[in-house]
Protein backbone atom coordinates (compact mmCIF):
# COMPACT_ATOMS: atom_id res chain seq x y z
CA UNK A 1 0.00 0.00 0.00
CA UNK A 2 1.31 3.42 -0.96
CA UNK A 3 1.63 5.50 2.18
CA UNK A 4 0.15 8.97 2.07
CA UNK A 5 2.75 11.75 1.90
CA UNK A 6 2.30 14.00 4.92
CA UNK A 7 2.51 17.75 4.64
CA UNK A 8 5.02 19.24 7.09
CA UNK A 9 4.55 22.88 6.08
CA UNK A 10 2.56 25.43 8.03
CA UNK A 11 2.08 29.08 7.09
CA UNK A 12 3.93 31.42 9.45
CA UNK A 13 5.12 30.67 12.98
CA UNK A 14 4.30 27.53 14.98
CA UNK A 15 2.27 28.61 18.01
CA UNK A 16 3.33 27.37 21.48
CA UNK A 17 -0.32 26.40 22.02
CA UNK A 18 -0.05 24.05 19.00
CA UNK A 19 2.96 22.37 20.64
CA UNK A 20 1.00 22.01 23.89
CA UNK A 21 -1.97 20.50 22.05
CA UNK A 22 0.33 18.04 20.28
CA UNK A 23 1.64 16.85 23.64
CA UNK A 24 -1.90 16.60 25.02
CA UNK A 25 -2.98 14.39 22.08
CA UNK A 26 -0.50 11.71 23.17
CA UNK A 27 -2.17 11.17 26.53
CA UNK A 28 -4.20 8.27 25.14
CA UNK A 29 -1.11 6.54 23.67
CA UNK A 30 -0.20 4.68 26.84
CA UNK A 31 2.57 2.55 25.27
CA UNK A 32 4.72 5.71 25.10
CA UNK A 33 7.26 6.18 27.88
CA UNK A 34 9.29 9.08 26.51
CA UNK A 35 8.98 12.07 24.19
CA UNK A 36 11.72 14.14 22.65
CA UNK A 37 10.98 17.58 21.25
CA UNK A 38 13.14 19.97 19.25
CA UNK A 39 12.01 23.48 18.45
CA UNK A 40 13.87 25.85 16.18
CA UNK A 41 13.47 29.52 17.05
CA UNK A 42 14.32 32.52 14.85
CA UNK A 43 17.41 34.15 16.33
CA UNK A 44 17.90 37.91 16.29
CA UNK A 45 21.47 37.88 14.95
CA UNK A 46 23.31 41.13 14.43
CA UNK A 47 25.28 41.38 11.18
CA UNK A 48 27.40 44.49 10.49
CA UNK A 49 25.22 46.62 12.74
CA UNK A 50 21.95 45.38 11.25
CA UNK A 51 19.57 43.27 13.31
CA UNK A 52 17.60 40.29 11.98
CA UNK A 53 13.89 40.93 12.60
CA UNK A 54 12.37 37.89 10.85
CA UNK A 55 13.09 35.01 8.50
CA UNK A 56 11.02 34.40 5.39
CA UNK A 57 11.00 30.73 4.40
CA UNK A 58 10.39 29.30 0.95
CA UNK A 59 10.72 25.71 -0.24
CA UNK A 60 10.62 23.43 -3.23
CA UNK A 61 7.60 21.89 -1.57
CA UNK A 62 7.07 18.89 -3.85
CA UNK A 63 10.64 17.73 -3.51
CA UNK A 64 10.85 18.54 0.21
CA UNK A 65 7.77 16.43 0.98
CA UNK A 66 9.12 13.54 -1.12
CA UNK A 67 12.46 13.69 0.70
CA UNK A 68 10.76 13.98 4.08
CA UNK A 69 8.71 10.88 3.29
CA UNK A 70 11.91 8.90 2.66
CA UNK A 71 13.58 10.28 5.78
CA UNK A 72 10.50 9.35 7.83
CA UNK A 73 10.61 5.78 6.54
CA UNK A 74 14.34 5.47 7.22
CA UNK A 75 13.93 6.78 10.77
CA UNK A 76 11.06 4.40 11.54
CA UNK A 77 13.18 1.51 10.22
CA UNK A 78 16.17 2.51 12.32
CA UNK A 79 14.53 3.38 15.64
CA UNK A 80 11.75 1.80 17.64
CA UNK A 81 9.43 4.81 17.58
CA UNK A 82 5.76 5.00 18.47
CA UNK A 83 5.25 8.17 16.46
CA UNK A 84 6.92 11.20 14.93
CA UNK A 85 5.49 14.60 14.01
CA UNK A 86 7.26 17.31 12.01
CA UNK A 87 6.17 20.88 11.27
CA UNK A 88 8.18 23.52 9.41
CA UNK A 89 7.17 27.12 8.76
CA UNK A 90 6.81 28.73 5.36
CA UNK A 91 6.57 32.48 4.89
CA UNK A 92 7.47 35.07 7.50
CA UNK A 93 8.44 34.11 11.05
CA UNK A 94 9.39 36.88 13.48
CA UNK A 95 12.44 36.79 15.78
CA UNK A 96 11.65 34.72 18.88
CA UNK A 97 8.97 32.68 17.17
CA UNK A 98 9.12 28.94 16.45
CA UNK A 99 9.88 27.85 12.88
CA UNK A 100 10.54 24.10 13.32
CA UNK A 101 8.87 21.56 15.60
CA UNK A 102 10.05 17.94 15.70
CA UNK A 103 8.32 15.58 18.11
CA UNK A 104 9.31 11.90 18.52
CA UNK A 105 7.89 9.37 20.97
CA UNK A 106 8.90 5.87 21.99
CA UNK A 107 8.43 3.29 24.73
CA UNK A 108 11.87 4.08 26.17
CA UNK A 109 13.70 7.40 26.02
CA UNK A 110 16.81 6.56 23.98
CA UNK A 111 15.02 5.89 20.69
CA UNK A 112 13.00 9.12 20.90
CA UNK A 113 16.08 11.23 21.73
CA UNK A 114 18.32 9.73 19.02
CA UNK A 115 15.60 9.83 16.35
CA UNK A 116 14.76 13.45 17.15
CA UNK A 117 18.37 14.56 16.79
CA UNK A 118 18.87 12.64 13.55
CA UNK A 119 15.66 13.99 12.01
CA UNK A 120 16.60 17.59 12.82
CA UNK A 121 20.02 17.13 11.19
CA UNK A 122 18.51 15.52 8.12
CA UNK A 123 15.87 18.26 7.78
CA UNK A 124 18.59 20.90 7.81
CA UNK A 125 20.88 19.02 5.40
CA UNK A 126 18.48 17.37 2.98
CA UNK A 127 15.28 19.39 2.60
CA UNK A 128 15.17 22.08 -0.12
CA UNK A 129 14.08 24.93 2.16
CA UNK A 130 15.55 28.45 2.16
CA UNK A 131 15.48 31.15 4.81
CA UNK A 132 15.82 34.82 3.93
CA UNK A 133 16.95 36.85 6.95
CA UNK A 134 15.17 40.20 6.97
CA UNK A 135 16.99 43.11 8.63
CA UNK A 136 15.63 46.14 10.46
CA UNK A 137 16.71 48.46 7.62
CA UNK A 138 14.65 46.72 4.87
CA UNK A 139 17.67 44.82 3.49
CA UNK A 140 18.13 41.06 3.72
CA UNK A 141 20.61 38.21 3.36
CA UNK A 142 20.17 34.51 2.62
CA UNK A 143 20.58 32.36 5.70
CA UNK A 144 23.43 29.82 5.78
CA UNK A 145 23.03 26.70 7.94
CA UNK A 146 25.90 25.93 10.31
CA UNK B 1 15.21 21.58 -27.28
CA UNK B 2 13.78 24.15 -24.89
CA UNK B 3 14.04 23.46 -21.17
CA UNK B 4 12.26 25.15 -18.28
CA UNK B 5 14.35 25.55 -15.15
CA UNK B 6 12.66 26.20 -11.80
CA UNK B 7 14.51 28.59 -9.53
CA UNK B 8 14.44 28.87 -5.75
CA UNK B 9 15.75 31.06 -2.93
CA UNK B 10 18.41 33.57 -3.91
CA UNK B 11 18.32 32.37 -7.54
CA UNK B 12 14.85 33.88 -7.95
CA UNK B 13 16.38 37.26 -7.08
CA UNK B 14 19.38 36.63 -9.30
CA UNK B 15 17.23 35.93 -12.37
CA UNK B 16 14.30 38.17 -11.43
CA UNK B 17 11.93 35.28 -12.11
CA UNK B 18 10.79 31.88 -10.77
CA UNK B 19 11.70 30.11 -14.00
CA UNK B 20 14.20 30.32 -16.84
CA UNK B 21 13.95 29.03 -20.41
CA UNK B 22 17.16 27.52 -21.75
CA UNK B 23 17.83 26.39 -25.33
CA UNK B 24 20.39 24.07 -26.84
CA UNK B 25 21.36 22.11 -23.73
CA UNK B 26 21.43 18.29 -23.64
CA UNK B 27 22.64 17.43 -20.15
CA UNK B 28 23.32 18.85 -16.69
CA UNK B 29 27.00 19.60 -17.45
CA UNK B 30 25.90 21.69 -20.43
CA UNK B 31 23.23 23.34 -18.33
CA UNK B 32 25.74 24.30 -15.64
CA UNK B 33 28.11 25.79 -18.24
CA UNK B 34 25.31 27.77 -19.85
CA UNK B 35 23.89 29.10 -16.58
CA UNK B 36 27.30 29.99 -15.14
CA UNK B 37 27.91 32.01 -18.29
CA UNK B 38 24.61 33.84 -17.86
CA UNK B 39 24.96 34.38 -14.11
CA UNK B 40 28.54 34.71 -12.89
CA UNK B 41 27.38 34.50 -9.25
CA UNK B 42 26.76 30.78 -9.83
CA UNK B 43 30.48 30.16 -10.22
CA UNK B 44 30.99 30.84 -6.50
CA UNK B 45 27.83 29.23 -5.05
CA UNK B 46 27.77 25.43 -4.44
CA UNK B 47 24.35 24.88 -6.04
CA UNK B 48 22.60 21.62 -6.88
CA UNK B 49 20.63 20.58 -9.95
CA UNK B 50 17.54 18.46 -9.30
CA UNK B 51 15.95 16.45 -12.11
CA UNK B 52 12.51 14.99 -11.43
CA UNK B 53 12.91 15.91 -7.75
CA UNK B 54 16.19 14.02 -7.33
CA UNK B 55 19.60 15.62 -6.85
CA UNK B 56 21.84 14.80 -9.81
CA UNK B 57 25.34 13.50 -9.22
CA UNK B 58 27.56 13.35 -12.27
CA UNK B 59 26.36 14.32 -15.72
CA UNK B 60 22.69 13.56 -16.40
CA UNK B 61 20.93 13.78 -19.75
CA UNK B 62 17.91 16.07 -19.96
CA UNK B 63 14.62 15.75 -21.83
CA UNK B 64 12.05 18.38 -22.64
CA UNK B 65 9.77 16.65 -20.11
CA UNK B 66 12.39 16.72 -17.33
CA UNK B 67 11.43 18.69 -14.24
CA UNK B 68 14.61 20.66 -13.67
CA UNK B 69 15.35 22.82 -10.64
CA UNK B 70 18.34 24.89 -9.58
CA UNK B 71 18.83 24.74 -5.81
CA UNK B 72 21.01 27.08 -3.76
CA UNK B 73 22.49 25.74 -0.46
CA UNK B 74 19.68 24.70 1.88
CA UNK B 75 18.93 26.77 4.97
CA UNK B 76 15.79 25.27 6.50
CA UNK B 77 15.10 24.79 10.19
Amino acid sequence: MEKKIKNIFVPGAIAPSFVAESIQKHRTKTDIGGHSIFMGQVRGDEVNGKKVTAIEYTAYEDMALDKMHHIREAIFNKYSLTCMHIHHSLGRVEVGEICLFVFTSSAHRKAAIAACEEVVERIKNELPIWGKELFDNETHQWKVNQ
Amino acid sequence: MSLTIQLFGQFVEMAGSNTLQVEGVQDTDGLRRKLEGMFHDLQSIPYLVAVDKDITTGNTSLQETSVIALLPPYSGG
